[in-house]
């Protein structure tokens, strides 16, 4: 075997330094993101001696602090880094509307704890727990007007927020180890008589997981304090969330699982000054 | 040490693999061609191409479910 005529890399790092910007005559800031540190430096010595500047991040939130900082021209990752600066993309939304703190954690817990409860596999486990940190990766695409707006939306701003699921899909549709994650990402908001977003989806057509983040999503949202609304208390929330299931949006059994879960083990409550009354809603808890 | 699924071991081999596959191509290309080192370092790159080659066919036949 020719070692010249095989490609300099061989595996997933041979499809990313053929991005690499062109050696010759246009020198670039080129950001490695790498969990392995093999891999980092090896690349890092090809794109040096092509005259690119470099800079190496470990992980996720390391390289959306260099972007930050150093604004590189390219950003070469391997697939699995790119779900790891996702997630802290997540955290970076929840970080940019300060009304939704900690939002993401209680869900990846009570998503969890509800699909145990209602028997679900590892896999379904493992998509719900890290669905409930990128559920709303997509609002990376909304603008600050639409995402931290303090009154109600209007249709326009709203069918502008309804985006988000759809930028979401795209954002995790390259990474083959987020597949279980995407029918989240894209459904959460769907209901079951075809009249949520992004498709219309109809009964069991909307994935299961979507259903079970779609519920502690709402549950999250209606007993935390928004900027166009006050929080009601759990039990509040357990009722509008019965009064979903009449309207024919969600599923009944899930529901009651939930709401059981919810008064027996008690999901952490974090409505604040929670108090009883009818939650304002902007379309399904965006 | 870590238990892994068959799909995350076949990941860190192909890893690995590639990381013995990329520098000794650097090695290869920085190298003069009359270098005495030369042929071990292609005997590296050859073992590590052919055993890369030998992960890619057996996940490619259990995905195949052969």
């Amino acid at each position: 075997m020719s070692s010249h005529a095989s490609p300099l890399f061989s595996g997933d790092l041979a499809a990313l330094i053929s991005d690499a910007p062109p050696a010759s005559g246009s020198a670039g800031k080129v950001l490695v993101v790498d969990d392995l540190d093999a891999n980092a430096r090896l690349l890092e010595r090809v794109l040096l001696r092509d005259g690119h500047i470099v800079k190496l991040a470990r992980d996720g939130q390391e390289a959306l602090d260099l972007v930050a900082h150093d604004q590189p021209d390219v950003v070469l990752m391997e697939l699995d880094s790119a779900e790891s600066v996702l997630l802290s993309l997540a955290l970076t939304i929840e970080a940019r509307d300060t009304t939704t703190d900690g939002h993401c954690q209680r869900l990846a817990h009570d998503a969890v704890s509800l699909g145990t409860e209602l028997g679900m596999g590892s896999e379904d486990l493992g998509a719900l727990a890290r669905g409930g940190f990128l559920h709303d990766i997509g609002k990376v695409g909304i603008p600050d007007a639409v995402l931290l707006k303090p009154s109600r939306l209007t249709p326009a701003e709203f069918s502008v927020m309804k985006g988000h699921t759809l930028i979401g899909d795209r954002l995790c549709g390259e990474l083959r180890s987020l597949r279980c994650v995407r029918p989240i990402v894209r459904h959460h908001h769907e209901r079951l008589d075809g009249t949520g977003y992004p498709d219309g989806l109809r009964g069991r057509a909307v994935p299961l997981v979507a259903q079970v983040i779609g519920v502690v999503d709402v549950f999250d949202a209606l007993t935390t304090a928004r900027p166009y609304r006050t929080p009601i208390s759990p039990a509040c929330a357990c009722e509008e969330l019965m009064r979903e299931c009449e309207l024919g949006w969600r599923d009944r059994e899930l529901v009651d699982v939930f709401v059981n879960l919810s008064q027996n083990r008690g999901l952490p409550q974090v409505g604040g000054a929670a108090q009883a009354g009818l939650a304002v809603r902007r379309g399904a808890a965006s | 040490m870590t238990k892994l699924s068959s799909g995350d071991w076949k990941h860190e081999l192909k890893n690995q693999l590639g990381i013995v596959l990329g520098f000794s191509e650097l090695l290869l290309q920085e190298m003069q061609h009359d270098d005495p080192r030369r042929p071990d370092v292609e005997e590296i790159h050859t073992a590590a191409g052919r055993a890369m080659e030998l992960v890619k066919e057996r996940s490619f036949n259990a995905e195949e479910g052969r």
